[in-house]
């Protein structure tokens, strides 16, 4: 339930004995957020406010805010009480309450509604001082810029997603808070091909020169770049970079195994699995001359080590 | 015959708060032209980046629209509630 209400009396406060404004089985958080008259800066202290408003005007944007909010976040009710005309210092101005089954949301809903109707709900702030002069409050470009804010976030802050930024924009992890761990990954992917091109690869010898032996030199080659490759990817000091090939010929696949190691505050899973793509599209270049149908695939991470998360093992190692 | 309501620091111009005017037709930037027409208080006070919205009969407006015999247009300063 969204309520709203613009009221000249004090607003009560007692209102703790359960939470008559909405499904309260259903909540297990509520936020209130009271917003008092405090003293200004100044050489004439000051006596009290005169808020003025837009009657209806004013009752139907904050329904509209509310309404958004109750869009965006799960919430079970809102309530907004604000106060008009005379308010003494230290009087209550405003009341935002917001309920939800968790308090995230309810904490966000409020701090919404609170921003936008700082910014957007018809209010006008006077101020009138102990020695009768009064002058009217100008907007605060801050109060416009928090409102703003929520507009620009496309991704929750709690998106599992870390290369988004709480705005939902790309970014590089910031990792110079984390210790440096010993980080180690190993990587596998297979290509399969003719019986012809097996062979090939069986006989060290293809139309290219020998075809594992570039391949591994690529693999290498390719681990080292892969912080220019893939965007978001922290450089990374490789202290170790070793590939195998297995070959099968009963599937006429050769599976090359990339392990990759070093020092540092993140991981280095990429640096394996783009160490293994390089070196498989190196073994289809190396013999696309002898089978052009050649398929990479099954290109995973098998294990990584070190850093918060520890040992991680793929569930299904090796072959399938 | 139009009223035109002004909020806020807007006061300033008409202290009562609300005019009520001779109206030929035209749109709310005919009658913010004609007001800020008035002198230097009024062209200050109601230049583009102080206004924060225009209402007709009570209904906000988001652009320029025109501004009938009879209507009320509502005049209002950037809102400082909360």
């Amino acid at each position: 339930m969204l309520t709203v209400h613009i009221q000249t009396e004090p607003i009560a406060l007692d209102s703790s004995a359960g939470l008559p404004w909405h499904e309260a089985e259903h909540c297990g958080a509520e936020v209130r957020f009271i917003g008092t008259v405090r003293q200004v800066e100044g050489p004439v202290s000051l006596s009290h406010l005169n808020l003025e408003h837009f009657p209806e005007v004013t009752e139907s944007e904050i329904q509209r805010i509310l309404t958004q909010a109750r869009e965006r976040w799960p919430i079970q009710g809102a309530r907004v009480i604000h106060r008009v005309g005379r308010i003494a210092l230290g009087e209550v101005i405003v009341l935002v309450e917001t309920s939800a089954a968790h308090r995230h949301d309810a904490y966000d809903a409020n701090r919404f509604i609170m921003d936008f109707l700082k910014t957007e709900a018809p209010f006008w702030k006077q101020e009138c001082f102990v020695d009768g002069s009064a002058r009217w409050v100008a907007a605060r470009e801050g109060d416009a810029h928090a409102a703003r804010s929520w507009l620009e976030i496309t991704t929750p802050s709690n998106s599992p997603l870390s290369h988004f930024d709480a705005r939902g924009q790309a970014h590089m992890v910031d990792v110079g808070g984390k210790p440096v761990t010993h980080r180690k990954a190993v990587a596998q992917g297979s290509i399969r091909m003719s019986a012809e091109a097996f062979a090939v690869v069986q006989g060290g010898n293809g139309p290219k020169g020998d075809v594992l032996g570039v391949a591994r030199i690529a693999a290498i080659q390719g681990a080292k770049q892969t912080s220019a490759l893939i965007p978001l990817c922290h450089p990374l000091p490789l202290t170790h970079i070793s590939v195998e090939f297995l070959l099968d010929a009963e599937r006429r696949a050769v599976t090359i195994e990339v392990l990759a190691e070093t020092d540092g505050k993140t991981g280095v899973e990429m640096e394996a699995l783009t160490g293994a793509s390089v070196g498989l599209l190196t073994l289809y270049d190396m013999l696309k001359a002898v089978d052009k149908g050649m398929a990479i695939g099954d290109v995973r991470l098998l294990r990584k080590e070190g850093g918060r998360s520890g040992v991680w093992e793929s569930a299904a190692p090796y072959e399938r | 015959m139009i009223t035109i309501t002004y909020f806020g620091s807007l006061k300033s111009l008409q202290p009562s708060g609300t005019e009520t005017i001779e109206w030929q037709g035209g749109t709310t930037d005919d009658l913010l032209q004609q007001l800020r027409g008035r002198g230097e208080d009024w062209h200050a006070a109601l230049r583009p980046q102080r206004i924060f919205k225009l209402a007709i009969n009570r209904q906000l407006l988001h652009g320029p629209a025109a501004i009938h015999d009879g209507d009320e247009v509502a005049i209002m300063p950037p809102v400082t509630g909360g």
